[in-house]
């Protein structure tokens, strides 16, 4: 939590966010009253400077939360030199319905109880981790 | 809180990465007659007209441009650096061809490649 907040990286973003959020009100203000004087492609600008406020709180909030360490480049590299459990390496492995009889299984109730099985083994759902869904593709 | 987001995965990146590649050739297009119509009315005072034209088109797919610009930067985890220089270069003529080249070639080309062997295609895979 302390990383996420108070690194360096975390503290320059706080600050390009101070700047640019409040510049971007200003500008916003600026062209209201340039529009107000009969510039008509202020209108425009005069909607869009809110717009770059909001997408800049917005990207600031995802890249201070956004996992760098572990995903990309940067992961996978650091991954593939220290040996140990690969976070993303495969999806959880469902476990199968044993039966007797393989023919006789309902394939709706066999999914069914996969899906039941993949949900307990994500764990609780979060507002930064949807539900995640296992998809096969390419299954020839 | 160690959860993942966005999912990096081949084909995500493939699809952020083709409307990244779109919306800077669209914006870098656009961004060109802007500049020249813009000097051409300082100069003479005609082409009000199209300045506003080029001006209303090329603010919104700006906007546009941004968020696939952001989408791209944070599912491939792109240093902060590398986003704002793509940000910038939408505001310059001639500069998204360039940094778009660049960021495709050394920056997205080296991760697809990577990601093509962690996530081979018809294996499980969690979006």
């Amino acid at each position: 939590m302390r990383d996420r907040w108070l690194s360096k990286r975390a503290v320059s973003l706080h600050l390009v966010a101070l700047v640019f959020v409040p510049a971007c009100g200003a500008a916003a203000w600026w062209q209201i009253t340039r529009a107000s004087d009969g510039n008509g492609l202020s209108y425009l600008y005069s909607v869009e400077w809110p717009i770059f406020a909001i997408l800049g709180a917005y990207f600031w909030w995802m890249l201070i939360h956004t996992d760098y360490e572990s995903v990309g480049l940067k992961g996978m590299r650091r991954r593939s030199t220290e040996p140990g459990p690969a976070p993303m390496a495969s999806a959880p492995t469902l476990p199968t319905v044993p039966s007797d009889h393989p023919e006789d299984i309902d394939p709706e109730l066999a999914a069914y109880n996969a899906r039941l099985a993949s949900l307990s083994v994500q764990g609780a759902k979060t507002w930064r981790s949807p539900e995640r869904t296992v998809v096969r593709r390419n299954a020839s | 809180m160690s959860q993942l987001w966005p999912k990096l995965t081949q084909r995500g990146l493939e699809g952020a990465l083709f409307r990244y590649q779109v919306m800077a050739n669209v914006v870098g297009v656009l961004i060109i007659p802007l500049f020249v119509f813009t000097g051409i009315k300082i100069f003479s005072g005609h082409g009000k007209l199209a300045v506003e034209i080029f001006g209303v088109s090329h603010g919104y797919l700006y906007i546009v441009y941004l968020i696939t610009v952001g989408v791209l930067g944070l599912k491939a985890r792109l240093n902060v650096v590398w986003i704002f220089l793509m940000f910038g270069a939408g505001l310059i003529p001639g500069m998204t061809f360039v940094v778009e080249w660049w960021i495709v070639t050394r920056k997205i080309h080296p991760l697809l490649a990577e990601t093509a062997v962690s996530t081979p295609m018809g294996e499980l895979e969690v979006t």
